[in-house]
Formats: structure tokens, C-alpha cells, sequence
């Protein structure tokens, strides 16, 4: 291997606080280095190394390893400490040669067959397969792999270090002795698990190896986690798009193995940055590991996977991918889109795609301004004539069954889905059909019902005073919560709540004066507090504008 | 022709178990628009009055003013019938088509399978594969007992979109007594009249979802012909390469906006991805990847499938300036440097742009490598009209440069500015040459089209750029005072002054923050409003505008999308709904300003959108639902 140093390679999303290239592959890199800024990296945080003492492991290759007492795949153990990067961090953080030892003092080198690469190189033409891999590798690592499974068993120390065999596939796959067949004699491989209770490992292996994408894909049959199901597809058909004619040696997604699988079907939250961490290692023997305690932050690893493959020639038909380790979790929990499928109509496939677009780009919130004056898209099963009347068309609806299919389509993107539902302001489609919980606007100042151009009309908002539009609310809130899946959050809206209309009202007056309210913004309060306390009486999270605060609403 | 029916019959078969089942649920809407006050309002059904029928939206637009969903308005006489006709596209019949030569009539026969397919567009249901959504002819079906009859005449054996070649028509639609039969009656002195007569009578027809079929004005006559010549979009492919596909769905745009001339600014100093066939280095060495490069065949094809759509295609070949990657194969092939500051930094002092690069005009191998680009170029492309650039050279490039400064020396010259653009003037006029020595009839008088520039300037024009020789096109702003000196000088000109009609304005920088440098973005208003013979006053007096008319001085116009920020994904959204706000400015040339015609632009960009093309939108769907309650 000709290696050459590189700094930084683009990627789009946020980086953490580690990213490091330490070695290319390939001999013809570009000319061009991007140096890293140093003043941008002052803020930077940065994980606290693990100490050298405490417990030793063994490793597949014999080879000991001092870690400690818990495991070093646990990220969340080693909390990061913000603090100033010191000119010492620097040297260790940024290339030189330094920085491969640091790296390798870092990991924990659960996967070390990097070491013995040479001797598992050399195949000897002719020879046996399995027999060359059983030499290759020596029988008791052979047999994880590739043989007998061993359940374990032992202290909790050794639970922590030790390397728990995994099999592809334990029964002796066709398919993996295919694999065997064909990618031995170039590279070897193996993928493995750690196993500790106090985490939750993915670990993906990817390998360079001489196979072709066709049986990558069917490798990846293997692999059930519903909620990375669709990324692993996605992100292999977009490889495998690149890759117009080979990527060299192909790139062999191998494996996801699940420590605990029932992570694998939790509901992303989205509340703590620690849900989309995840660290992505790209080894010098052409493996990718990807470590995450969530499968959001699996996720998040693919997209920086996929981001670090780069053409190789011109006619794209070569790929690359340089050694490099990044450790990642985003510095905001909350990173959003909001779409408005009220002045225009987006159509679900549209809506998917802007997902698979945020995706791209590590954001993990949809908020969903599903109506407003305009159009009232959202079909209501308890109030269909809200669609009915208020939709542009009667194409142009979402049926709870589309908004499934959205949710759905988020959630395999690690993205969470707000609905909006803005009120009391902006609901003049809802008024189509439901005039009756309008504040009739008093244009003439004696007849209800009246408008006053340009400043209000016949009815605007929903009518504070009315008990019905509370009912009224109660009532369709509870339906979406009841056929909305996995929702946590509604958006109350609770913007641009324009005054003229309630103030021509005398109705609006007698509210205040029985209330003892001085102004509108009391009103709007009133009004803010009976939905937020609503909303909270199901379950859910109210979420609003930041009018109802401008305006001194508590 | 007549047998045309059977296979639509048969395809209405095939498709109908594809067919969900929404056209019902249209129909059971509780609202429908109606034509009031020469506005499409629309009301609940139980609220409409005994005398109003419920219309869908398009089929009330065709009619409901006087210029129905028209775009761009005629420039004759505009009678529209209050009455419809139900029919199904199988049922259209093209009678008679008359040409004058045998490629003429093949033109047509062209122009009718585009006509038919944009019928089957109209339908929502429609999936681009020739299979119509409509439903079959049967028996009890009135509407399918309907037909449209269309018969054809042109006149003259015109083949090719040449300036001033006669594009008008007239359209007449009349019922038949029985009421079940509209025949229409298109007459035109070329094919390009009779093709812009399709358009407009597909403009006459929409897609009725109260009946599932198509509807047509039972009578109509329009006489219609454009103010300007010249109406065309300038097209960029050297800042990003565009896609054949994506150029010719531009074309298509063009076409349904009467538009008449693209611009192709196929090379910059960007990169170079024309396929010269003499001179294969070009591309090799300049265009962005090997697949980012227009073969002859497709370059050929292209401008047949312009031809087709009433398009001449104006091929661009920018120098001096705007020439550098693709030419940097010199030294190594023993022909020096013929290309100078390609790529040279700090760009800002040799070129208006990165990256930099300027041809190198005492380099005689420069002049045969050019000559051999420009007949490849004019082999493929058009021979009446060849843009030759001109625009933007950056003297400094040449002053620091040796060889330049020997050159001149050699001719007792100091090296100044002043010198420098007696050798910007020398090369424009081998240059030229160069372009009349390589055309492919030698008949015809090419005509070459500058920018303007410094050699275009008040101080330089007629020494170096013979009115009879040159076009110039105008990009600066509508104040420069060169305007009405080209005018008094006996110019024909094109206008683009960029502070209306340069459409890649108003992004954020490309190079740097903030916006770009001719920010803000055009609105479709302000395109609107920009008119050619407006600015030229007060400079000019009202009597020489209106002989510089007459002149044939103004060609017309032609709105730049600059492709620094463009590609095939950005490329549609900017130049629609826009350049239908060009067309009109330049096909009629409207007295009315912008707010007149915004319902019809809305209606007709809706048109653009069934038709498969990804125009900007301009409002939200409820103003075109509700034209009558959206405004400023």
C-alpha cells in the first residue's frame, strides 16, 4: 500500500468533534489537500481518553489488548469534555504520524486482523479454501467464524473484553461458502460482535474485497432491523449507482449484528444529541465498522460512509475510500425542515423525496405545516368535510393512511415528524366548512359576520369566546393522536394572530370584561393555555410559534 | 389520415383497467367555477345560479375574458365562442394538410403528433406513454360521437426558422349545425405560421373533469403574427454542462411560447464541451468529463428538433475572451500558446471572472485552430445568424504578456491599451473572415452577433464593427448611452439589458457571500415590462423609434440564463414561468402591463406544468382557483 496523507475530506453534515484521515489506499489522490482551519477547531469538544490501566482482553488474533474496566466501545462512557484544544491535541488530532498511534492507542482493537494481513494474504494458488483460512487464521477463530457457535460464558470482566463469536452465518451458509470461494486468495475477512449488556452495538462491516456488488446485496439479506432495513438498501443501491461499472474489488456490506435487537425497533426520539453518535472506522485492511448506540446513529454513519467514497478515474467508474476514523454526534438535538403543504399541495412522493434529502444532510426533524388559509389537505375521518371543502381538490388530500406512509418514511430516515395544525390564526380553509367556530367580525360595528377591508374579514380566527371551538379542537386532536403512529409532539401554531377582527367584536369585549382581561394578547392567552393544557391532557407535547410569547403570553 | 381513429380506439382499450377510479371523486366535489364578471369564481355547486353550469377550472378559463388561456396574446383580431364541445382526443381528424414540398409535409406531419399529444397531456391521468387515459369510443356515449376536424394550408416551400421569416396565421373554429363537430381552419404562408396555429388552438381546448373528456369552443377566429423577429433565451453550457435531454425540453418551452431563437453559448473559458470534429483536443482537454460532451449527432439532432418546434438554434463562440480551458494543448503540440492566463491568478486582474483565459492573438496557429472550430460549428449550426462574443476581454491579460509585446513591436507598437485595442480590433476581423471563409453556402451573407463591449463602444464601433456586418446585443442596462448611438448608427440590435431580462440574477454569490452581482432576482413583472422601444426613449424621439422599427434595427430580444448557478435541475424553475413573460413582451408587445396579463400567465404556466415541464411557481394554488380575491 502506498499511503499518503490527507486532512479532510467534504462532508455535509455536522462533524462532532473528531474526524481524522490517517491513511489513503490508493496511490493517485488528488493534488489538492484541504487544510483543516486551526481557528475553528478552538471549541471543539473533545472525548477524554481512555486510561491505559485496569483490565486486559483477548483479542482474535491472541494478541492482548489493555482496555478498561468497561467496555471501550461504549462511547457513552467517556462523556465528551468541552474544553480548549491545547497545541498538544492538535499533534494528536491532526496528521502526522503521530496521530496513527494515537488512533491506535484510541481504539479499541477489537478487530486487529489488520496486523496479520500479510500472512492472510498469501494464498497459496490451488489451495483448499477453507483449509487456508483455517491456517490463515488459526482453528479457535476459524471456529467463531466460521464453525460451531459457543454460547458464553464467564465473568463480567471477561463479558467486557472478550470477543463473543458471531457467525455470519453459523449453519454454514451457501452463500457465505460462495463468499469463502471467491474472496479468499485476494483479501480475507471477518466480521465480529462485542457483547456487553451496558451497550448497543452496530457493528456494519464493509469490506473491499474481490466480490461483485450482486452478492453484496444478497449478503445483506442477512440483516433484519426494521428500522435500518431501508438504509441498507437505499445506501446500497446508491453505491452500487456510483459504481457504474466496478468499483474495484467490490464493496462487501456485510453484516449488521444486533447485540440487542429490540433497540433495533425504538422509536427515534430525537431529544438527546447521544442518540445519533456514532464512530465509523474504515481500517487499513479495507473493513468499515460502524459503532452506534441507536440506530439513528447508524444511520448518521452510513450518510458519512457514503460521503467518503470517491471516484477513483474519470469515467467514475472506480471507487475509493481512505482509512479514516470519525467520531460523530451532532450539536443540536432538534435540526428541521418545515415544509407547507397548505399554499401548495406537496405530493407524498415529493415529501419522501425531501426526506431522503434531509436525510443526506443529518437532519432528523419534519416539521409538517400541513394546513393553513389556504388549503386544509389533511383528511379528517371525524370531520371529512374539512378536506372536503377546504382541500384545492379532491386530489389533493392526505389521507391518514398517506401520513402513515410519511411517518413511516421518516422514521427509516431517522427523522421525526411534527404536525402543525396552526390556530387560531390562519384557518381560513377550516372556516369552509366550520364558519360556526369563526369570531364573526363586526366590519360595519353592528352586524356580526361583517368584513372591514383591508383589515379584516367576515369571519378570522377561531373564536376564543366560543366553547365549541375548544370541543371542537379537543375533538380533532384526539383523532390525530389517535391515528397518527409513534406521535409525541403537536404544533399548535399560535401565530400571527391579527387583532382588528377581535377587536370589532363586542363579543370580544364582554370575553375581557368577564375574564377581567386589559388586552388581546390575554385573549390570545387564554386561548394558548386551554390548547396547550388540551394537547398535554393526551399525551402529547405541545409545540408553538413564538408569538403567544412575544406578545407576554405566559 | 383518416385512419388515425382505429389505433386511438385501440390504445383507449389497453388503457383503460390502468385508470384509477379518481375521476369520480372530482366530480363529487362540492364546488365548480363558473365564468362571472369575466372571472372564473368558484362556488359551491348547490350555490350556482340556473343559468351557470359547473366548469372545471381550465374549461372555464378558455373563454371567460377576452383573451381566454391565450398565451402570448395575439396581435390580430380575438373572437372566442361562449359555447363548448365535448370530444375525445381519438376523435380529432386531421382532414386536409397542404404543403408546398414533400420535407415541408413531413415538418407537419410532426407538428400534428406533437399537437396530439399534448391533448392527451391535458388529462391528469396521462403517464408519457402514448396511452390514452381517455375513454374509448362506445356506443350511448354523445361524446364520443363528436369530433374535431382540423384541415391545414401553408403556402411557401420555408424549411428553416430564418429572422423575419413569416410566422403568422389565421385560425378559425367553427359547430357544425347538428352541433357535434368543430371544424377548424388553419391558414398560413409557412409551416412556422401553421405550427404556431397548433399551439394556439391547443390553447382553445382543456381537460373537462366534470365529463372526463376534452372541450373545445364551438367558434373562434384569430389572426395573429409577432411584433419582433428575434425572441429568444440564451443558454449557457460551458459554466455547467446541460443535458441534450434538458436542452430540448427547453425547446419544447420555447415552443409553447411562440419563442423563436435559443442561444447556444456552447463554450467559456469553464470548460469546453462542443465536439469539434477537426479538432478533437478541444474537449479533450476542456470539456468537464468525457461524458460532459455534445457529439456532432446529437448537436445535429438537436437543431432538427428545434426546426421542428419553430426554433432556429444560434450557436455562440465567444472570443477573445471567455476562451481558455480546451485550449491549453498548444505548447505540447508545438503551436505555442493559444491561449493566454488560462487559469492565472489573482483572477480578478486578468479576467472579469475565474477562471481566466484570453485567445492569443499573435499566435498565428490560434487563427487556424479557430477557423477549423468555426466550420465545425457551421456545419451543424445555423448560417444566417453565427454570435461571435466579444464581450468582456480583459486588456491586463494581454499587456504583461512577451509575446503580445513583441508582436506589437514588430509593427513599431508600444504595448498600451490603446494598441491593445487595435489588436482586439485585428482579431475581430480575421476572426470574421475566418467565419465567412467557412460557411457552409457561400451565398448566403452570414450575419455575426457581438455583446457589446469595449469594441462595441460609442468610441470604437464603426471603426471596428461595420453596421452591415455586425448585430450587436445589447447586455447592459437600459440607460447606457450606447443604446441609441447603435440605433443612430444604423445597428441592428437584440436586446438583454440585464437589469430586466437576465434571469440567472438575484442567488446568493457564487464566488464570495451575499447575492450576485446583478441581484435582485427579475420578477416576471419586471420582464414583462421591459420593452425594447420604451427605452429608447426619451434618448430618442418617438418618430425615429418607430422608423428604427421599420428598419428592421430592433430584432427583438432574448433573455440570458447565465449557468454559474444552473444546471439541469435549477434550469427549468428559472427560465419558466419567466420567459412566457418575454414571449408576450415580444411576440405582442402589449400596451397593458403586467397585472393584465397575470391571471393568463398563471393559466398558462398551469399549462406549462401539464405538459411536463417544472416552471417557478408564482402563487399559491388558491389565487388560481380564486384570480378574483389574490391581489396586491
Amino acid at each position: 500500500m502506498e499511503g499518503k496523507q490527507q486532512d479532510v475530506v467534504s462532508l455535509v453534515g455536522s462533524l462532532g468533534y473528531e474526524h481524522k484521515i490517517t491513511e489513503v489506499m490508493r496511490v493517485d489522490i488528488p493534488e489538492t489537500v484541504i487544510n483543516c482551519d486551526n481557528k475553528e477547531l478552538q471549541q471543539v469538544e473533545l472525548p477524554e481518553k481512555p486510561g491505559p490501566e485496569a483490565g486486559h482482553c483477548e483479542n482474535l488474533n491472541g494478541t492482548r489488548w489493555n482496555g478498561t474496566a468497561d467496555s471501550p466501545l461504549d462511547l457513552t462512557i467517556h462523556p465528551p469534555k468541552k474544553r480548549k484544544l491545547a497545541e498538544s491535541d492538535l499533534a494528536n488530532y491532526f496528521p502526522g504520524t503521530k496521530i496513527k498511534e494515537s488512533v491506535k492507542r484510541n481504539r479499541p482493537s477489537v478487530i486487529s486482523f489488520a496486523t496479520r494481513k500479510s500472512q492472510q494474504l498469501e494464498n497459496p494458488s490451488g489451495a483448499n479454501p477453507e483449509e487456508h483460512f483455517l491456517q490463515a487464521l488459526g482453528p479457535r477463530v476459524y471456529n467463531m467464524i466460521y464453525g460451531n457457535s459457543n454460547a458464553f460464558s464467564g465473568t463480567l470482566q471477561d463479558a467486557r473484553c472478550s470477543l463473543v463469536r458471531t457467525s455470519i452465518s453459523a449453519d454454514g451458509d451457501p452463500l457465505v461458502d460462495e463468499h469463502f470461494k471467491k474472496s479468499l486468495g485476494e483479501k480475507t475477512w471477518m466480521e465480529v460482535q462485542v457483547n456487553d449488556s451496558s451497550m448497543f452495538t452496530v457493528l456494519w462491516s464493509l469490506y473491499l474485497l474481490s466480490m461483485n456488488f450482486t452478492e453484496l446485496l444478497r449478503r445483506g439479506e442477512t440483516i433484519s432491523c426494521s428500522n435500518l432495513e431501508w438504509a441498507r438498501n437505499h445506501y446500497t443501491d446508491a453505491i452500487r449507482s456510483l459504481n457504474s461499472v466496478r468499483i474495484e474489488g467490490g464493496i462487501s456490506l456485510v453484516d449488521v449484528v444486533l447485540d440487542r435487537a429490540d433497540r433495533c425497533e425504538e422509536t427515534f426520539r430525537g431529544e438527546f444529541t447521544e442518540e445519533e453518535r456514532y464512530q465509523l472506522d474504515v481500517t487499513e485492511d479495507a473493513r468499515v465498522e460502524i459503532r452506534a448506540n441507536n440506530t439513528a446513529g447508524a444511520l448518521r454513519a452510513l450518510e458519512s460512509l457514503y460521503q467518503l467514497l470517491w471516484p477513483a478515474n474519470d469515467d467514475y467508474s472506480l471507487y475509493n475510500i481512505n482509512v479514516t476514523q470519525i467520531v460523530d454526534l451532532p450539536r443540536f438535538s432538534h435540526r428541521g425542515i418545515m415544509l407547507d403543504s397548505s399554499r401548495h399541495y406537496l405530493p407524498e412522493k415529493m415529501i419522501i423525496k425531501i426526506l431522503t434529502i434531509m436525510m443526506y444532510n443529518k437532519f432528523n426533524v419534519f416539521h409538517w405545516h400541513v394546513i393553513d388559509d389556504q388549503s386544509f389537505p389533511y383528511v379528517s375521518r371525524k370531520f371529512p368535510e374539512l378536506s372536503e371543502k377546504g382541500a384545492y381538490s379532491r386530489r389533493q388530500v392526505y389521507t391518514p393512511e398517506t401520513v402513515s406512509r410519511i411517518i413511516d418514511a421518516a422514521r427509516v430516515r431517522g427523522i421525526r415528524v411534527i404536525l402543525e395544525f396552526d390556530t387560531p390564526g390562519h384557518v381560513n380553509a377550516i372556516g369552509r366548512s366550520h364558519q360556526e367556530i369563526l369570531t364573526p367580525c363586526y366590519g360595519d360595528g353592528e352586524t356580526p359576520g361583517t368584513p372591514n377591508p383591508p383589515h379584516h374579514a367576515a369571519y378570522e380566527n377561531l373564536d376564543p369566546t366560543n366553547e365549541l371551538s375548544y370541543t371542537f379542537m379537543r375533538e380533532f386532536f384526539t383523532e390525530v393522536v389517535d391515528t397518527v403512529p409513534n406521535i409525541t409532539h403537536i404544533h399548535l401554531g399560535m401565530d400571527e394572530v391579527y387583532a382588528p377582527c377581535w377587536n370589532s367584536s363586542p363579543v370580544i369585549k364582554e370575553f375581557m370584561k368577564q375574564n377581567g382581561y386589559t388586552n388581546l394578547s390575554q385573549v390570545q392567552g387564554h386561548y394558548t393555555t386551554r390548547h396547550v393544557e388540551m394537547v398535554r391532557s393526551l399525551n402529547v407535547t405541545p409545540i408553538a410559534w413564538q408569538d403567544p410569547l412575544d406578545e407576554g403570553v405566559e | 389520415m383518416g385512419n388515425l381513429r382505429n389505433p386511438w380506439v385501440l390504445l383507449g382499450i389497453l388503457s383503460l383497467s390502468l385508470i384509477p377510479n379518481l375521476v369520480q371523486a372530482e366530480v363529487g366535489s362540492p364546488y365548480a367555477h363558473t365564468c362571472r364578471n369575466k372571472t372564473c369564481v368558484k362556488v359551491e355547486r348547490t350555490k350556482l345560479r340556473a343559468d351557470e353550469t359547473p366548469l372545471s377550472l381550465d374549461v372555464c378559463k378558455l373563454n371567460c375574458n377576452a383573451l381566454g388561456a391565450l398565451w402570448p396574446k395575439p396581435t390580430g383580431k380575438v373572437e372566442l365562442g361562449q359555447e363548448f364541445l365535448s370530444f375525445y382526443p381519438q376523435n380529432v381528424i386531421f382532414r386536409n394538410a397542404s404543403a408546398a414540398s414533400v420535407e415541408v409535409k413531413a415538418t407537419l406531419d410532426e407538428a400534428v403528433k406533437i399537437f396530439r399529444e399534448y391533448l392527451l397531456m391535458y388529462h391528469p391521468d396521462y403517464k408519457r406513454d402514448g396511452v390514452s387515459p381517455f375513454p374509448e369510443n362506445k356506443e350511448g356515449d354523445n361524446i364520443a360521437q363528436n369530433s374535431l376536424v382540423i384541415d391545414i394550408g401553408t403556402v411557401w416551400d420555408v424549411k428553416n426558422v430564418v429572422l423575419n421569416v413569416d410566422e403568422s396565421y389565421v385560425l378559425s373554429l367553427e359547430s357544425n349545425n347538428q352541433r357535434n363537430s368543430v371544424s377548424t381552419s388553419i391558414v398560413a404562408n409557412t409551416y412556422f405560421g401553421a405550427r404556431n396555429a397548433l399551439e394556439t388552438l391547443s390553447q382553445l381546448i382543456a381537460y373537462d373533469d366534470e365529463t372526463n373528456s376534452l372541450k373545445i369552443l364551438d367558434r373562434a377566429t384569430i389572426s395573429d403574427g409577432p411584433v419582433f423577429a428575434y425572441r429568444g433565451v440564451l443558454i449557457d453550457t460551458s459554466r455547467n454542462f446541460i443535458p441534450v435531454e434538458s436542452l430540448k425540453r427547453v425547446i419544447d418551452g420555447l415552443s409553447y411560447n411562440k419563442l423563436n431563437m435559443l442561444h447556444w453559448h456552447i463554450t467559456d473559458t469553464h470548460s469546453f464541451p462542443f465536439y469539434s470534429k477537426s479538432v478533437p483536443e478541444m474537449t479533450k482537454y476542456g470539456a468537464y468529463s468525457s461524458r460532459k460532451i455534445y457529439s456532432v449527432e446529437e448537436a445535429t439532432e438537436l437543431v432538427e428538433y428545434a426546426r421542428v418546434r419553430g426554433v432556429k438554434i444560434v450557436a455562440e463562440f465567444d472570443a477573445p475572451a471567455h476562451a481558455g480551458n480546451g485550449w491549453e494543448w498548444g505548447p505540447a503540440a508545438g503551436k505555442g500558446e493559444m491561449a493566454l492566463c488560462i487559469n492565472k491568478e489573482p483572477w480578478s486582474s486578468y479576467c472579469v471572472e475565474p477562471p481566466c483565459g484570453q485567445l492569443n492573438p499573435a499566435n498565428e496557429n490560434m487563427y487556424q485552430v479557430l477557423g477549423k472550430i468555426y466550420k465545425d460549428l457551421l456545419d451543424i449550426f445555423d448560417n444566417e445568424l453565427f454570435h461571435m462574443g466579444g464581450d468582456e476581454v480583459k486588456l491586463d491579460c494581454w499587456l504583461e504578456n512577451a509575446e503580445i509585446t513583441d508582436y506589437l513591436k514588430k509593427k513599431g507598437k508600444n504595448n498600451t491599451q490603446e494598441t491593445l485595442i487595435e489588436l482586439w480590433g485585428e482579431f475581430q476581423s480575421k476572426a470574421y473572415n475566418l467565419v465567412k471563409d467557412n460557411q457552409q453556402v457561400k451565398a448566403n451573407n452570414v450575419t455575426a452577433i457581438m455583446w457589446t463591449s469595449e469594441l462595441a463602444s460609442i468610441e470604437h464601433a464603426v471603426q471596428y464593427l461595420p453596421a452591415n456586418n455586425y448585430v450587436v446585443q445589447i447586455w447592459t442596462t437600459a440607460q447606457d448611452p450606447v443604446i441609441p448611438f447603435l440605433i443612430k448608427n444604423n445597428y441592428k440590435t437584440i436586446f438583454s439589458n440585464y437589469d430586466a431580462w437576465y434571469l440567472d440574477c438575484g442567488f446568493g454569490a457564487w464566488i464570495g457571500e451575499g447575492n450576485n452581482w446583478c441581484s435582485p432576482y427579475k420578477g416576471w413583472q419586471k420582464v414583462y415590462e421591459n420593452s425594447p422601444l420604451q427605452l429608447l426613449s426619451p434618448a430618442l424621439t418617438p418618430e425615429e423609434i418607430d422608423a428604427a422599427y421599420k428598419n428592421g434595427q430592433i430584432l427583438g430580444g432574448e433573455a440570458p440564463l447565465w449557468a454559474e448557478q444552473v444546471d439541469e435541475l435549477t434550469l427549468e424553475g428559472k427560465l419558466f414561468p419567466r420567459l412566457s413573460a418575454l414571449a408576450e413582451r415580444l411576440w405582442s408587445n402589449p400596451d397593458t402591463n403586467w397585472y393584465a396579463a397575470e391571471s393568463r400567465i398563471v393559466q398558462s404556466r398551469h399549462r406549462h406544468v401539464q405538459r411536463g415541464l417544472r416552471p417557478d411557481r408564482l402563487q399559491p394554488e388558491w389565487c388560481h382557483q380564486n384570480e378574483e380575491l389574490c391581489y396586491g
